[in-house]
């Protein structure tokens, strides 16, 4: 393997994992607060009560 | 308006995570020994900081505010958990991204250094503390077992950062995110802007993703509140239904009488 296809393995699977988290996460936010009957964009509180 | 302020939040780490890929690929001089492969160092150092000091430090900080009776609030569970998962993807990265650059500096995947080892260790460690927070118990029992997991776990901590130079290791001491480093970097130039960058970048994406998954897991616990109450309210459900049967069989003269009576009718349906 050359060091171009290295690179492209690193940074393919970082941006990969990265944006399939960040869509894992708000994919399922959206879908619990529709269940739950919640606006998804009202956030939570942001500090101890 | 907390909204709109982590949408900018979004669009900024989304054009540095741009303008990251744009110094670290084309802008940024290859190295005389490694060449092209020293590229992979603007994603191995900032995942690296990010897991071990940022995300796991969040963590076991937001345990100590939650077991201190004090400061006690379910917010600080949550942070905690929310930081820790984050930490674990980017340590996942850490170690898939070292393993690539091992391959092409070391010659190897995989090493049993003291270093890799100890890191893998702290995946393993954090990977526990996620595990202990699906055990299914009392919220308030499970949220302090998870805080003192999580404080063990850090102990991890230390030991990699010490461990290039407490034992004769593969992997290079620190350029950077060092106590002697820190004012003397052993990276110049435009490596070292774009390394800069890169470290900013990654760490506002955490500031992103800890927003987002904290506001998950406010939603997971409502839900599980919601599974609990339903749960009880069936349970109190039940327990009335059961109360009414034994007051009608009561009523009747016991269970014994009540069949008597009921075996004559099915006699004469059939």
């Amino acid at each position: 393997m050359t060091h171009t296809a290295y690179l492209v393995a690193g940074y393919g699977l970082t941006a990969g994992i990265l944006a399939g988290y960040a869509t894992w996460v708000i994919g399922r936010r959206r879908s619990l607060a529709r269940t739950l009957g919640l606006d998804a964009a009202t956030p939570p509180p942001t500090g101890p009560e | 308006m907390r909204t709109r302020a982590t949408r900018i939040l979004g669009w900024t780490t989304a054009a540095l995570l741009a303008l990251t890929a744009v110094l670290a690929l084309v802008v940024s001089p290859a190295d005389v020994n490694q060449k092209d492969a020293v590229r992979l160092l603007y994603l191995h150092v900032p995942t690296a900081w990010l897991a071990m000091y940022v995300s796991f430090g969040v963590t076991t900080l937001a345990s100590v505010l939650y077991l201190w009776p004090r400061t006690r609030s379910r917010f600080w569970d949550l942070t905690a958990g929310a930081s820790a998962e984050i930490g674990v993807v980017f340590l996942g990265l850490t170690l898939l991204i070292g393993s690539i650059w091992g391959r092409t500096t070391w010659g190897v995947w995989w090493t049993w250094d003291a270093r890799l080892t100890t890191t893998a260790v702290l995946l393993v460690l954090y990977l526990g503390y996620l595990a202990v927070r699906r055990v299914v118990a009392d919220p308030e029992v499970a949220a302090k077992r998870a805080a003192i997991v999580a404080i063990a776990a850090f102990l991890d901590v230390p030991l990699v950062h010490k461990s290039v130079e407490w034992w004769r290791t593969l992997h290079q001491p620190a350029s950077l995110f060092d106590e002697r480093r820190l004012l003397d970097p052993q990276i110049t130039g435009l490596m070292l802007v774009t390394l800069l960058v890169s470290v900013l970048a990654f760490t506002l994406l955490y500031a992103w993703l800890l927003i987002h998954r904290f506001r998950l897991a406010w939603l997971e616990d409502r839900a599980a509140d919601g599974r609990m109450a339903l749960a009880l309210a069936e349970r109190h459900a039940e327990a009335s239904l059961a109360e009414e049967d034994d007051d009608d069989t009561d009523d009747a003269g016991g269970p014994g009488v009540a069949v008597a009576v009921a075996e004559p009718t099915l006699e004469t349906t059939s």
